[in-house]
């Protein structure tokens, strides 16, 4: 793996390109590198092409190959941040070890920047507390 | 006469709009972007502008040319960083020009792919030169 600088990196992976797009913005806002990726064939392409260190992983974990890909990224030292995005009508049970969860807005929910900033930063500083535990 | 099959019926209706909204929902994103407009495969004009909103259905953007309706569009949307500093990123999409009103062109997509689009760092990675799709 690649020795880490600069700041920390998420990779985002999800089918919804509206959705990685907006989270890629919030998490830069937040002080990340977003990596983005539309599924996890494309994601394990990034990391092998380019050995990318990853701090947080953001997925959905509806996709194939999930935890193929966690293991891909799993490093000895640091911790995997593991934050899973899930649909607003999930039924709450989540199928991969996750430190946190975030939800994607419904399609008629308004969203706001500052609001999702938020929640965002809440999602991270979770993940944080909960994979240093 | 029962009604619930009717009911049912409406409810999957209902729950398949639901999704193909959550699917297609559109989130203001502004991002870099460079379009081509094609016509029988050739490029016929080139242009800029930035996006106002984009979904995995399409995207609105902004930008000082007014296109033709259900012409054939290339988006290229440059991704805020550099995949380990080095190389771009490119969110490309495909589509046709469903509104262009004033300076602001919507596409309605048939295709997009995040790309890796060169080095800048010449020979600290070793990948293409031109751009890619990032899935092989």
């Amino acid at each position: 793996m690649r020795k880490p600088s600069g700041p920390p990196s998420v990779l985002i992976v999800d089918e919804d390109l509206g959705f990685i797009g907006w989270l890629g913005e919030l998490f830069n806002e937040a002080g990340y590198r977003a990596l983005p990726a539309l599924s996890c064939r494309q994601a394990i392409s990034l990391i092998k092409r380019f050995k990318l260190d990853v701090d947080v992983l953001a997925v959905n974990e509806e996709l194939p190959g999930v935890p193929g890909m966690i293991g891909m990224l799993r490093r000895p030292r640091r911790p995997l941040k593991i934050v899973v995005i899930r649909d607003h009508r999930g039924d709450g049970i989540v199928s991969i070890p996750a430190h946190a969860t975030l939800e994607r807005p419904s399609a008629w929910e308004p969203i706001s920047r500052p609001v999702w900033l938020k929640k965002v930063l809440g999602v991270l500083k979770q993940a944080e507390s909960r994979a240093a535990g | 006469m029962s009604i619930a099959p009717a009911m049912g019926r409406i409810e999957q209706l209902l729950g398949s709009r639901r999704s193909d909204q959550r699917l297609h929902r559109r989130y203001p994103i502004a991002l870099e972007v460079e379009f081509k407009l094609l016509r029988k495969g050739r490029v016929e004009r080139l242009g800029s502008g930035k996006t106002i909103d984009v979904s995995s259905g399409g995207a609105c953007f902004e930008s000082a040319e007014e296109l033709p309706l259900e012409g054939l569009i290339e988006l290229v949307m440059k991704w805020p960083f550099l995949l380990e500093g080095v190389c771009p990123l490119s969110l490309v999409m495909r589509g046709r020009v469903v509104r262009s009103d004033g300076q602001r062109i919507a596409v309605q997509a048939k295709q997009h792919e995040f790309r890796t689009a060169g080095v800048r760092a010449s020979r600290a990675l070793p990948v293409d030169d031109g751009g890619r799709s990032m899935v092989r």
